[in-house]
């Protein structure tokens, strides 16, 4: 009885053990829930990695165009066609595109950066240039009514081989603002081209391109010429105007200042009466009597500024006043 | 909805029909148990999502499944420090002679999830050996052959390991 009662204890011990190893060893039943768990698990994780992919994806196309679209890819209005200088110390290069609008502004030397050029950004080139002469006399650099001759330098670039006829459009639109007169008659504007590789032969120097193309013109021991300077000596002016147009001082304005300057001599009890000849007759070359003018004025005046050295060799162009 | 449950039920017929040959391949494999069971439950999913949803036409299920987790042991190898059976280190005892009440009464009063929770603190050899017995139903010639043992040694350490049990039960 005994035997048969440990038999049945063994064989149920052992379906025991059977059961527990069935049930927890691999269980099919308990494995296909895991499994199923398991694909749920896995689909999300691809679901998720083709999500993050494409949401990569995205973001990369958004970053590319971006990149495409700051450097002008997308927007041919936005491309640089042209360079305007402006040198009259402050120095200006303003970048302008097929439109002839401004798209950036770059301050070229020190007394440049003194002012906000924001707001030129989107006006049309020759506004925008009318613009910086304004500051310039507002600040001083530019006075109309001393002795100085101040010139002011416009040097255009054509920077893209296909829009040469947009740089020659702003060119003359430049030109046809200056020739209309109004505040811009009161000093001599230079008018030049320049060549893309003189452009980059000034950036490297770090000299205004008007400067260097000026520059480049006479023969120097390494010192740069102010316009000043450069202009002083008639044969430079006459070998400029060979590659640029020089659009004179309005004479009549010339004539009045350089009569206010007899004015004041006179009164200063200077024999002036040849120089007042000289300034009636119409034929007279203003040059030479402007440049005599200032020789008396410097003997009699020599504490003033009239003649006082124009820009350093690093910031040429006209001095402030 | 309907295309899912399609999925899930041929899934699971061909689960049903292929699970015991492929569990019982896997099994001989693997070192542990627990490993075999992660293995499975890999080439299950992945038949699933490589097969099953992309509509894949497999002639046997069963040969495709083996050989899928042929692949999936040999790379477990591949990056495992593989477990190697000496079993000549171990003593083999005598062999257990489970006859007495008191002895057995732990094993039949316990739950199977006590008797797994005694049976997972065994050396990993001993662990196969009963689910090789017990799992499978294999004799202990069959077991020998399928871990290149001698049969003595393998029922040696079957009956040690039915003793370690009781003790692990009755503590």
């Amino acid at each position: 009885m005994k035997g048969i009662q440990s038999k049945d204890s063994m064989k149920s011990s052992m379906n025991n053990l059977k059961q527990a190893v069935d049930q927890h060893a691999l269980n099919q039943e308990e494995m296909l829930m895991t499994i199923h768990t398991k694909i749920a698990k896995k689909t999300g994780e691809k679901r998720l990695r083709r999500i993050g992919m494409s949401a990569l994806s995205i973001l990369a196309v958004f970053a590319l165009g971006l990149t495409l679209l700051n450097n002008g890819v997308f927007n041919v209005a936005a491309k640089t066609v042209s360079i305007v200088a402006i040198d009259i110390n402050p120095s200006f290069e303003l970048s302008v595109d097929a439109e002839g609008i401004v798209i950036r502004v770059k301050a070229v030397n020190k007394d440049a950066k003194e002012f906000d050029t924001k707001s030129l950004v989107g006006l049309p080139a020759t506004e925008a240039t009318q613009k910086i002469l304004d500051w310039a006399k507002e600040a001083g650099y530019l006075n109309p009514e001393d002795l100085d001759e101040d010139y002011v330098l416009v040097t255009t670039v054509n920077t893209d081989d296909e829009e040469e006829e947009a740089t020659e459009e702003l060119e003359g639109n430049l030109k046809s603002m200056i020739l209309a007169g109004g505040d811009i008659s009161d000093y001599h504007v230079v008018i030049m081209k320049a060549s893309k590789i003189e452009w980059f032969e000034s950036q490297e120097k770090k000299v205004p391109l008007g400067m260097y193309v000026i520059n480049g013109m006479v023969q120097h021991d390494g010192v740069w010429l102010t316009a000043g300077e450069y202009f002083s000596d008639p044969a430079n002016k006459q070998n400029l105007e060979k590659r640029a147009e020089i659009i004179e001082k309005n004479q009549n304005k010339e004539r009045t200042n350089i009569g206010r300057f007899i004015d004041k001599l006179e009164r200063e009890n200077e024999d002036v009466s040849a120089l007042r000849l000289r300034l009636e007759n119409p034929e007279e070359d203003l040059d030479a009597l402007l440049a005599d003018v200032k020789e008396l004025w410097s003997a009699t005046h020599e504490t003033t500024d009239i003649d006082a050295p124009k820009g350093k060799p690093e910031n040429p162009g006209n001095s402030k006043k | 909805m309907k295309r899912k449950n399609d999925e899930k039920q041929r899934f699971e017929e061909i689960y049903a029909t292929t699970f015991p040959s492929v569990s019982r391949y896997v099994f001989f494999r693997m070192d542990n148990v627990e490993d075999a069971r992660d293995i499975l439950q890999n080439v299950y999913a992945d038949y699933f999502i490589n097969v099953i949803r992309k509509k894949k036409n497999i002639e046997n299920p069963e040969a495709y499944l083996i050989r899928m987790s042929e692949n999936q042991c040999a790379a477990f190898y591949r990056t495992s420090k593989r477990f190697i059976t000496q079993d000549d280190i171990e003593p083999i005892e005598d062999k257990v002679v489970a006859n007495e009440d008191t002895e057995l009464s732990a094993i039949n009063q316990a739950t199977t999830q006590q008797i797994w929770a005694s049976i997972s603190k065994l050396p990993l050899l001993d662990q196969r050996i009963l689910v090789a017995r017990f799992h499978y139903d294999l004799t202990f010639l069959e077991i020998a052959t399928q871990f290149d043992m001698q049969e003595e040694k393998i029922k040696a350490r079957y009956y040690r390991s039915i003793k370690k049990i009781r003790e692990l039960l009755n503590l």
